[in-house]
């Protein structure tokens, strides 16, 4: 009764002439009967799923939707070709058949809790389920849906976990994930996770909080962005909040969720083709073209929010084309791994501020306590400071090859930036580091290399001041376990979650490389047996696990066996606890490889004796 | 309707502790049992009447997960008040809590009015924090508790309704022009929707 008087007063919401006297079951919005005369096959509708009356809007929509789940063959966790070529275009698949192993090796490793809680709250409890999704996606998932549908996505989710604790399960990732099962299998699928996380992405774009920089690589895609929309896109100005404000609100979810629901399907696809080819550079396209297809509501003064919650809502696909061929010209590798650089620089100088805040996430992400932190803080900040001033001036560039800067990071960003480039450099440069491996920790020397890789996160480099902190932390405060999860990860070369063979082999060459030395110089009997002794019983761990090493295993048999044991203790260091004072000696220039020194030599003759 | 006075609130918490639940319940009436994971914000809007002054709340609903804190100063800049939310079966969920008042006092707006929630009191026999625990806690740092339920509805109201509370409180006290008694007020809520179907039916609010 009440819904027919209604309609008596509202006019028709397309024709706007005639009286409405139905109801689009899609869009929810009335119209009179010339409008609404289509009846289509309707998943997704709250009365139940099956013929359905629809405005020529939804029509149109949701035609297109079966249409192109038929055109790509779209059938829940099947290789499509649509899928495949993703893979092959984007090198996914040579790196799935460069590596060791599949969903089912990794599937069965032990993940952190945090994660395996993650998961079953957002998949089990069916947080992730169709309805979940915007119309396009969840219409979709009701036409393809397999049975597992859960069981499939925590799988993926899962096996990933496995492989890459320090990622683990960011929110998010449940999107990603459905949206590959919708055009691959399950194998598939996880290596195009893992691809896109370990390649197309910044490497601690997903990143967990464990160090303190959690999502860091978003930040700096996100800052990239802000620093395109100044000089892409005039109505900027026009809204209330700083282009960084607005790309940090507007770029989160399209970024972390790489466009899966949050656009229709047409354009989910568009983008992820472009993904395909061009990497992590399409996303930094593809959010730059939604800003440039919302300028008339960024003229409005609408909160970034708003706009984007628009899009669940409208079909752009028509649009985006256009906008991204035009952008292309613009948004340059360039152009865009320069404003990285410097966002990234950005970034690593907010460490270095003793901010109470920052204290506190150093504090908490360390082994160190505030005052600590702030000792050390007060040392590295010194430290950098001299660096500034022993660097020899930028020589200008000859006039002729000076190529004008068009873009930059948002104003306040870039003028920060630059404000702090006078207090001092950022941080540690590979060889920096190295020397200080040398005085903290002389028997690692050795793989100091591959550690710098390893603590370098964001691969800008050098070492910021959070990741020199938590170095330290580990290597002066750690426990064994700590040290030898670092001394795994370095070796670690692939990221797989598994030490192989060459890479144990690679290991042990470090490791062993004093003693050979050694060896040498003295010819000794027992030191040669020693270093035998070691390979072969490494070589027997490795055997003993099929040739692929998952941390616990490298872990229980390191402390299983005393020869090992030793070797490893005397390299990576015991449980010991060095003092802060040590470690602002180690960050200057005071010498203390001599004492290091007698004290490996000790080492040697202690390890000497266990085998004996 | 004409409106008094604006106050952006924000929703704090662990992940999966039905901040967004809480958020949709108060705003909309109803509640999801799936409701979705939240990366980026949402933004909900709820005009209320305390007393004389009608009131349009601002609500941000943030991201919980921890890797998404580093963003939350972005939503909680310039908020008036911070609903914080912990689930009474995670014991977890409630030391975020405390993490989430330290932060604030540290670099939110000085003058911020905190509400804490322990959520999905209808699972009480599955109840990790013992309420009194919870209550001395938000004693202890000078906000209110309400032992809610997003499913149920129990406690949704109030203790959004308590926020604009405070608020209006601290701006009368320090000398801004809303009068506002101090003794407990009467509380009139319309939602926006009711009041535009009221105004359709010719009738007055």
């Amino acid at each position: 009764m009440e819904q027919v008087s209604e309609y008596e007063e509202l006019p028709c919401s397309i024709c706007n002439e005639n009286e409405a006297s139905a109801l689009c079951k899609r869009c929810r919005n009335n119209y009179c009967s010339n409008c609404v005369n289509q009846t289509i096959e309707l998943f997704s509708c709250q009365e139940g799923r099956g013929q359905h009356e629809v405005c020529q809007k939804c029509y149109v929509r949701i035609s297109t939707i079966g249409k192109i789940i038929s055109r790509d063959s779209i059938m829940w966790c099947h290789n499509t070709s649509r899928g495949e070529s993703w893979m092959r275009s984007s090198g996914a698949w040579d790196y799935m058949n460069s590596h060791e192993g599949n969903i089912d090796t990794y599937a069965s490793v032990e993940i952190s809790p945090d994660d395996e809680e993650g998961i079953r709250k957002d998949i089990m409890t069916g947080r992730t389920d169709p309805e979940t999704f915007i119309f396009d996606l969840h219409e979709t998932l009701l036409r393809v849906i397999g049975e597992n549908y859960k069981n499939d996505l925590s799988r993926v989710l899962r096996a990933y976990c496995g492989r890459n604790g320090n990622i683990g399960y960011c929110q998010g990732l449940n999107y990603v994930c459905t949206w590959l099962l919708l055009f691959l299998d399950h194998n598939n699928a996880f290596w195009m996770l893992c691809y896109l996380i370990e390649k197309w992405l910044l490497p601690d774009f997903y990143i967990g909080s464990k160090h303190g920089n959690s999502l860091n690589g978003f930040y700096i895609e996100s800052t990239v962005i802000a620093g395109l929309l100044d000089h892409l896109i005039p109505s900027m100005k026009n809204n209330n909040l700083t282009s960084s404000e607005f790309s940090d609100f507007f770029s989160l979810q399209l970024l972390v969720q790489l466009f899966v629901n949050t656009v229709d399907l047409d354009s989910t696809i568009f983008l992820w083709d472009k993904l395909a080819l061009e990497g992590s550079l399409a996303l930094i396209k593809g959010v730059t073209c939604l800003v440039g297809i919302s300028v008339d509501l960024i003229d409005k003064g609408e909160h970034p929010i708003k706009i984007l919650k628009n899009f669940s809502d409208s079909v752009v696909s028509e649009r985006l084309p256009d906008f991204y061929r035009e952008f292309s010209v613009e948004i340059t590798e360039t152009r865009v791994n320069r404003l990285r650089g410097e966002a990234r620089d950005y970034r690593a100088q907010q460490w270095k501020t003793c901010e109470r805040l920052i204290v506190k996430r150093l504090e908490k992400c360390s082994n160190f306590s505030e005052a600590e932190i702030k000792q050390l803080q007060e040392e590295f900040n010194r430290v950098m400071q001299e660096k500034k001033k022993n660097k020899p001036k930028e020589q200008p560039a000859p006039a002729g090859l000076v190529k004008r800067k068009t873009v930059y990071l948002p104003q306040n960003i870039s003028k920060q930036v630059e404000e702090n480039k006078e207090e001092g450099e950022v941080g540690f440069s590979k060889p920096e580091f190295l020397e200080i491996i040398q005085k903290l920790s002389p028997g690692l020397a050795s793989s100091a290399e591959v550690m710098f890789d390893q603590f370098d996160e964001d691969k800008s480099g050098y070492l910021d001041f959070r990741e020199l902190t938590i170095c330290l932390s580990i290597l002066s405060k750690g426990n064994f376990e700590d040290k030898l999860r670092v001394c795994f990860g370095a070796y670690d070369a692939d990221h797989s979650g598994y030490l192989q063979r060459p890479e144990v082999q690679s290991l042990l060459e470090n490791l062993l490389r004093p003693y050979a030395n050694e060896l040498a110089k003295t010819d000794s009997q027992e030191l040669k047996t020693m270093i035998d002794e070691v390979w072969s019983r490494m070589m027997r761990l490795v055997d003993k696990c099929n040739g692929v090493v998952s941390f616990n295993d490298f872990v229980y048999g390191i402390k299983a066996d005393a020869l090992l044991r030793s070797v490893f203790c005397e390299n990576v260091g015991s449980d010991d606890q060095k003092e802060i004072g040590d470690l602002k000696r180690i960050l200057s220039k005071n010498d203390t490889k001599k004492k290091r020194h007698e004290e490996q030599i000790e080492g040697n003759m202690r390890c000497k004796c266990i085998i004996i | 309707m004409e409106v008094d006075r604006e106050f952006k609130i924000v929703t704090l918490g662990e992940g999966r502790v039905g901040k967004t639940s809480l958020a949709m319940r108060y705003v909309r009436g109803q509640f999801n049992e799936k409701e979705q994971s939240t990366t980026n914000a949402n933004f909900l809007e709820k005009n209320i009447r305390i007393n004389e002054t009608s009131i349009k709340l601002n609500i941000w609903d943030t991201a919980g997960q921890e890797r998404f804190r580093a963003l939350a100063p972005n939503y909680y800049r310039e908020a008036k008040g911070a609903l914080l939310v912990y689930d009474i079966t995670d014991k977890e969920s409630f030391w975020k809590v405390v993490s989430w008042v330290e932060e604030l006092k540290m670099q939110a707006d000085k003058d911020i009015s905190f509400v804490i929630a322990g959520n999905k009191c209808d699972l009480e026999l599955d109840r990790q924090i013992p309420k009194e625990q919870a209550i001395a806690y938000a004693k202890q740092i000078g906000a209110a508790h309400y032992s809610t339920s997003a499913k149920s509805g129990m406690g949704v109201n109030e203790c959004f309704e308590e926020i604009a509370k405070l608020i209006l409180d601290k701006e009368s006290r320090s000398g801004s022009p809303i009068r506002s008694s101090k003794a407990r007020s009467r509380v009139i809520v319309k939602n926006q929707e009711e009041v535009v179907k009221k105004k359709k039916s010719g009738g007055c609010c």
